[in-house]
Parts: C-alpha cells; structure tokens; sequence
C-alpha cells in the first residue's frame, strides 16, 4: 500500500544557507528554488532506485530552507541522494512541557530477600544448570511472567548455586513465558506455558563461539584486516579494556564527576563491551570471536556513569565532540529514546560537518517511531533483523521472530524493533553473541543490529581510500553516505523496515 | 537545582572571560566542562539573563537517555 504524502523541511547539514563550498548542496537548494517558481512545483529527483516527485511547497529563499511533499517510503533514497541535507518532520509546538523520561533499572533481587522468598508459602526455588555438564549457573535473572501482557509475575537472580526463589502464590504455578537471561557463557532461554514446580531445574545452552549466529551469517569471514584504515568510536556504557579480544586505543569517559580515563566498562550489564566487540573483537573461534570489522581502530566514550543505566546529553554530545576531535571516522551510538534534544543534533550536525558518520539504534519498543537521536536525519538509523536459524531451539531470540518476513522467508524485522521513515539501513541483531566482561554473551535488539551496520560500512569504507583521504567536512560525510546506501541491498522488508536495506560487503 | 548546558558556537575555542563571566555570577556552579560546553547548576532565569551578553552561546537542559534493553521485565 502507498504511503500518504507528508510534508518535510529540508535545510542544509549545517546552518540555514546551502554553503558555496558544497556545490552539490548548493545545486540541490537551487534546483529546489527553480521548482517552487515553476507552476507544477514538482521536482523529479534523480536517485539509485529511478526519479521520486518531491513536491516544493515552499521556500524562504534561493539557497534556504524548502517546505516539501513526499512518501515517508521515499525518504531513505532522498537522504541517500544528498547526505548533506537535514531532512525535518513539520513540527507543531505546544505550550513546552518538558518532561524527563527515566527507566526503572532492571529490578533484581538480593540473595538475602530471595531467601525470605523461599521460606514464605508461595515462593518457588528453581535451579538454573548448564544443559552441557549439570553446573549451577550463577546470577542469572529470572523472569516468571504468570499474564504476559500486564507484566506480572515475579523475577530474580539466581545465587551462587543457580538458584533462584521467586514469589509467584503457590507452590506449583503456571507461567505464561519464562525467560531467563545469563550473564555470559549461556544462551537466554525462553519458555512458553511452563508450570513451575519447587526444586524444577532449567537447563541452558552453551554459546559456542564457532556457531553461525546472524551476525557471522551476513558478515562471516575471518581476515584481521577488515575495516583498517577507519577509526570508531563507541559511545556507551564502556569497554571492557582487559578483555583478551579488544583492543581499545583510547577514548574518554565524559560522565561528570568521574575519572575521563576511566572509559572501561561501567559494571552494569556489558552493553558496551557487547557492541564494541561487534564491531572489533579480534578473537578466533572456539577460543575467541571475531568482529565485523577486526582491523579498525577502536576507542571507548563512556556516557553511563559507573553503575548507571541513564546517559545525560550533556555525556553524549561531549563524546561526539571528543570522538571527533580525535580523528574517528565513524561513530556507533547504540541508545536513545525520549524527546528530540536540540543540543545533540547540534553536536551531530557538527560531527558531519567533520567528516564522521553517526550510527544509531532505533530502538527497542516494538514497531514505535524511530528513537532519537536515531531519528535525526545526521544519523544513521538502525533497524533490527534476525534470521531463522541462527539461534538454538528453545532460546530466547524465538520470541522476536515476527512479520514482515524478507524475500528469504527466513529473514525478518526483530518484533522488538522500531521502525519508520527515518530509517536508513537494517542490521543483524537477534541472537548476538559478542565479548562481555569476562568472557562472552549472546545479546539482541538495535543496540546489536547498529554495530553490525557500523562494522560493515567500516569494511565497505576501507576498500575506498579516495573518500577517506578527502578533507574532512560535510563532503566526505556525504561521499561515505551515497557510497554505504550503494553498498545496501533491499531484502524485501519496505522502507520503513529498512530504509536502504542491509550493508553489503 | 536543576543543571543546564551551555554550548558555545563561535568558531575558536570559548573565551576565558565568558567563562569567568559564568562563573563569577552569583547562583551558577560550574560542575563540568568541555572545550565547547559547561555544565551548570543553577536556575534558568538567571542563565538566560546571563546569556543574552553572550549570545554565541545557547541554553540546552540536561536530559537522559536510557540504555535500550531487550529483556523483559516484571511490572
């Protein structure tokens, strides 16, 4: 079904007047002008996928800002086709209201209040074992939902001995979906319809690190020399600096009040330390795991505090600038979510004006808009796939299958992924595994799919040393731009799927 | 005390004296900075007063980004 007509602002990448060093900008802006004078209005844009009408509905002046008329499907080809323009949703405004959107942290329980559990009538002990050798599997939580849909039920983390006591009213219970999530060296598992019993053992898969998951399915090959030349920058929760597959030349941690050589992991759940390997990890299987893209230079800009699950803006758009200063060529930021913030679109805007291309997730909430900062047209917005397949019966990632299935019907978009026009690439990202703090994890969502495309466009970039060597301004963000959207191939999602498609390479 | 973020847009790097400026007024406590940012506890009328002797700089609030999780949670 066609998409209805929306209107949009188009403004040049950086300020409000197309800059007369940017010729393409500047003939775009006056092509643009000379519609809007003429009586159809309608421009016929040239892009890789045939001429889009883009009607002009108004204009400030010759080389300013231009009201258009387009499908929001015909979007990823127009950013395609001129990187170095902002495309902007019309915004009414209200009376401003800001409200600060806050996640509850991942509630676990202790083992003390666990053991209250257990003594209470009602709670049940489950033991969470290793499905190879019998071991109890430690601090691993789990999620006992009894009504999926209003989220009730009980969690907890299992203690030294695999077990966990969770409060559920009775001692032999029904549950709708139980899932449990270790914290590296296993498979997360899920469970449909599964009555819990005191004393019922739940065995996990060991991740073998020689398996084929999605990421090594689109982005196999093990040549240590991917991606060298390109210098990226993580902008997270930290990267385990001591783990025996990464190497971290640098980076700064710009949480205030904290130490800015302390760019480690920030001991929350290896978000960071996930994503970084994604992109760089130099390890062999089965001992090790390679990355996308083993060659680059890595550098860590932490934004979460120690502990913290929440990143300030003020964190984040001092980590562009930094990771700019530094010399990065591209940057992954794996997070978002909230309202549109002006002060780190104008650090993005400033990071592709530098010549440095941003990618970011677009979220986690389930078919929702596209998260800011994903959603501002500097970035690159990253949705999630899977493919059937690359995940072991019974694990966890079997929940985030969901349609629109590809032409290959046993690719998909990830159930948890949100979507929209401002989408620009696809990635893999259910059922990862990658490094964690000490040892390895299998991780899903956008936070896994955008690395993977960062990865990819730092492999594709390499084998293009005339836009690496241009001066670094808005025209080698744009050649790196129209070089990733040529490199991406449609898998038959639709555009609000994934935008250009998957980086191939 | 709510915290703001002062972002300078001039080409070179920040001026020492708006930064003395900054500092200097009574109500506003420099936490943070960064060669094109300040970190700044104080109240927004008073920053904004500030600001309008400096208009190369522009007010922002700090807000919070969450880490994006797929796991489920109970509640």
């Amino acid at each position: 079904m066609a998409s209805k007509k929306t209107q949009y602002v188009v403004v040049p990448s950086g300020g409000l007047v197309a800059a007369e060093s940017n010729p393409a900008q500047m003939l775009f802006f006056q092509a643009l002008q000379q519609t809007f004078s003429s009586s159809s209005k309608v421009h016929s844009l040239s892009t890789n996928i045939g001429m889009l009408p883009i009607k002009v509905v108004d204009s400030i002046g010759e080389n300013k800002a231009k009201l258009i008329e387009c499908t929001p499907d015909d979007l990823p080809a127009l950013r395609a086709s001129h990187p170095s323009v902002r495309i902007l949703p019309l915004v009414y405004f209200q009376r401003a209201v800001h409200r600060y959107q806050v996640h509850a942290p991942f509630a676990a329980r202790s083992t003390r209040a666990q053991a209250k559990a257990a003594a209470k009538p009602g709670a049940i002990t489950l033991a969470i074992i290793s499905a190879k050798d019998g071991k109890p599997v430690p601090n691993a939580m789990v999620v006992a939902f009894t009504d999926f849909a209003s989220r009730a039920g009980a969690q907890g983390k299992t203690n030294s001995k695999g077990q966990v006591a969770l409060t559920l009213g009775g001692s032999n219970k029904k549950i709708e979906r139980l899932y449990i999530y270790p914290a590296l060296s296993y498979w997360p598992v899920l469970q449909n319809n599964v009555t819990l019993k005191a004393g019922m053992k739940v065995p996990l898969p060991t991740i073998d690190l020689s398996a084929i998951d999605c990421v090594r399915y689109f982005y196999g090959g093990n040549d240590s020399t991917l991606g060298e030349g390109l210098k990226v920058g993580v902008i997270d929760s930290g990267v385990a600096t001591n783990h025996p597959d990464l190497v971290v030349e640098g980076g700064q941690n710009t949480v205030p009040g904290e130490k800015p050589t302390d760019f480690g992991d920030n001991g929350t759940e290896g978000h960071g330390t996930h994503v970084a390997g994604i992109i760089a990890a130099r390890g062999t299987p089965p001992s090790g795991i390679g990355g996308v893209a083993p060659g680059v230079v890595l550098r860590s800009y932490r934004v979460f505090g120690q502990g913290a699950d929440n990143a300030s803006n003020y964190a984040i758009t001092k980590a562009i600038d930094a990771a700019v200063a530094d010399g990065c060529d591209l940057l992954n930021m794996s997070l978002g979510g909230g309202d549109p913030d002006t002060l780190t679109a104008e650090a993005l805007t400033s990071a592709h004006n530098a010549g440095v291309v941003v990618f970011a997730a677009n979220g986690n909430d389930g078919r929702q808009p596209v998260s800011f900062p994903a959603a501002n047209s500097m970035c690159q917005a990253v949705s999630a796939m899977g493919r059937i397949g690359m995940f072991p019966n019974g694990t966890e990632p079997e929940g985030s299958v969901a349609a629109p299935y590809g032409t290959d019907k046993k690719n998909f978009i990830a159930e948890f992924s949100n979507i929209g026009p401002e989408t620009d690439v696809t990635g893999p990202g259910v059922g990862v595994m990658s490094t964690v703090p000490g040892g390895y994890g299998v991780m899903s969502g956008t936070s896994m799919a955008t690395p993977a495309e960062t990865g990819a466009a730092a492999r594709l970039l390499a084998t293009k040393p005339d836009i690496l060597r241009m001066p670094r301004d808005q025209n080698r963000a744009a050649a790196m731009i129209t070089a990733i959207a040529g490199a991406s191939k449609l898998l038959g999602f639709g555009a609000v799927y994934e935008g250009k498609g998957v980086i191939t390479v | 005390m709510s915290r703001y973020i002062l972002r300078y847009g001039g080409s070179q790097s920040m001026p020492a004296e708006h930064l003395e400026n900054i500092r200097s007024t009574p109500g506003l406590k420099v936490v943070d900075e960064s060669p094109k940012m300040l970190l700044v506890e104080g109240d927004e009328a008073t920053l904004s007063e500030k600001l309008r002797e400096m208009p190369e700089w522009s007010l922002h609030p700090e807000v919070e980004y969450p880490l994006p999780d797929t796991r489920k949670k109970v509640g």
